[in-house]
């Protein structure tokens, strides 16, 4: 006997036998479609995200395209919930982050007025601080002394990269119904949004000023205001830089630009 | 179309019983000639000559399971064709493979056993088979009469390959030992 002989054997097996099989056969268990949809989607999500991750990880800081910046800025400061701040009705009396100037820039002095701001002037961020000093003020480096305990003529940017900063920041810098009024305000701004967003803050010692460009060359920022009709020299002025997150860091310079 | 009525048809010898049979059971038969043959086109020759051979012995012939029975004309015929064509080189398919396999339930040489009657030999297999599981059956079934590859059986048992695999080593070790009983070998 040899195989050939088994297999012509097994050819004639009994009939039951072999319809018993080939109803498994055609009966075998197969994946269930949702298992098949739901992994294809988990593998999808996970490509998603890693891509998103990848383009995050391995983009410049600050490497943004300019223009989608300047986009979302004006689109920020053409809320109408943002005028009270930006005209600078209701801004903090003091900012204690201003009074951590650094040291390494001796020309710390009185904020733009509506005179004066015809120049440009360097921002150095500290911490989550921009402050401003300007540097063609002929004014400046007389008052240096003066300015630097008169936090109120600073221009002070704070640079907020998640909802618990910005709730910090409105504990420390707000009260009453200011606070209430910026709670208001930044209720659109929850986790998620912090996710793919940093918000700046920017401070003017006065009103009427309108972002117009925000670039960045050579690792440089340059924010571009230029003056309203509406000028108010007495109030300060706050402006809500909607901004992509890791753009701006705490290592960036911003040059700020002023035009009457 | 039943299995009743497409019986029925050739024991009418209706033409359209053919057109039925190979409407219903054309892929099951392909699979079958080609886990022989692993040659589309033979394989399809196959199952044309079987689609004639069941309108030939249909009447006499009455199946009670019409599957069943046009896989085993399917199979009888691809291994025919295997042998034909194969007759001066072996290649490599289920088939041969499983001749492979199936030589750990045999004896070592030619006995005169080898002229016991095919229909004894394969009720004495059926009466092993039927001491087993219906799953160790089926896995058995699969592998050396459908030929289906190990993989293929491991799924429609529900057991892994290497559970398979194992399972089909004492299957064989298990036939071998009946066969010897039975007096095959």
């Amino acid at each position: 006997m040899n195989a050939d002989t088994l297999h012509d054997a097994l050819t004639l097996l009994p009939e039951d036998l072999v319809a018993e099989t080939g109803r498994a056969r055609e009966h075998r268990p197969r994946t269930r479609r949702w298992v098949r949809l739901a992994a294809m989607a988990a593998c999808l999500t996970l490509v998603v995200f890693l891509g998103r991750l990848s383009i995050e990880l391995f983009t410049p800081k600050g490497g943004a395209a300019p223009e989608s910046l300047e986009a979302m800025t004006n689109q920020a400061l053409t809320d109408q919930e943002n005028s009270q701040y930006r005209r600078g009705d209701a801004a903090p009396a003091e900012v204690p982050d201003a009074q951590a100037a650094p040291e390494e820039v001796p020309e710390a002095g009185a904020g733009p007025s509506a005179d004066a701001v015809t120049g440009s002037a360097s921002l150095w961020l500290n911490q989550n601080t921009l402050h401003f000093f300007p540097q063609n003020s002929a004014t400046a480096e007389a008052e240096t002394g003066a300015a630097a305990s008169d936090t109120t003529n600073l221009l002070t940017t704070h640079l907020l990269e998640s909802r618990e900063a910005l709730d910090a920041f409105a504990g420390a810098c707000l009260t009453g119904e200011d606070r209430t009024a910026f709670a208001d305000l930044c209720q659109v701004y929850g986790e998620a949004w912090f996710s793919e967003h940093s918000l700046l803050l920017v401070r003017l010692p006065d009103a009427g000023w309108t972002p117009v460009g925000l670039a960045r060359t050579d690792g440089v920022w340059t924010l571009t205001l230029e003056a309203d009709e509406t000028r108010e020299s007495e109030n300060p002025q706050w402006i809500l830089l909607d901004l992509t997150a890791g753009v701006l860091t705490q290592a960036d310079q911003v040059l700020v630009e002023y035009t009457p | 179309m039943e299995d009743a009525k497409i019986v029925a048809l050739y024991w009418q010898r209706d033409e359209s019983a053919i057109r039925e049979t190979e409407k219903k059971y054309d892929r099951y038969l392909v699979k079958i000639a080609h886990n022989i043959l692993s040659d589309l086109e033979d394989s399809r020759e196959s199952v044309n000559d079987t689609y004639l051979a069941a309108w030939n012995s249909m009447p006499p012939q009455k199946p009670d399971i019409l599957s069943a029975y046009l896989a085993k004309l399917a199979r009888r015929i691809s291994i025919d064709r295997f042998r034909y064509r194969n007759r001066n080189k072996r290649q490599a398919s289920e088939y041969a493979l499983s001749l492979t396999e199936l030589e750990d339930c045999l004896s070592g040489g030619n006995t005169t056993e080898e002229a016991v009657d095919g229909i004894l030999l394969a009720q004495a297999i059926g009466d092993y088979l039927r001491t087993l599981p219906p799953e160790s059956r089926k896995a058995f079934i699969g592998r050396y009469y459908y030929l289906d590859p190990l993989k293929e059986v491991a799924a429609y048992c529900g057991m892994s390959e290497s559970k398979a695999k194992s399972l089909l080593y004492r299957l064989r070790l298990g036939l071998k030992d009946h066969l010897t009983k039975e007096g095959y070998l």
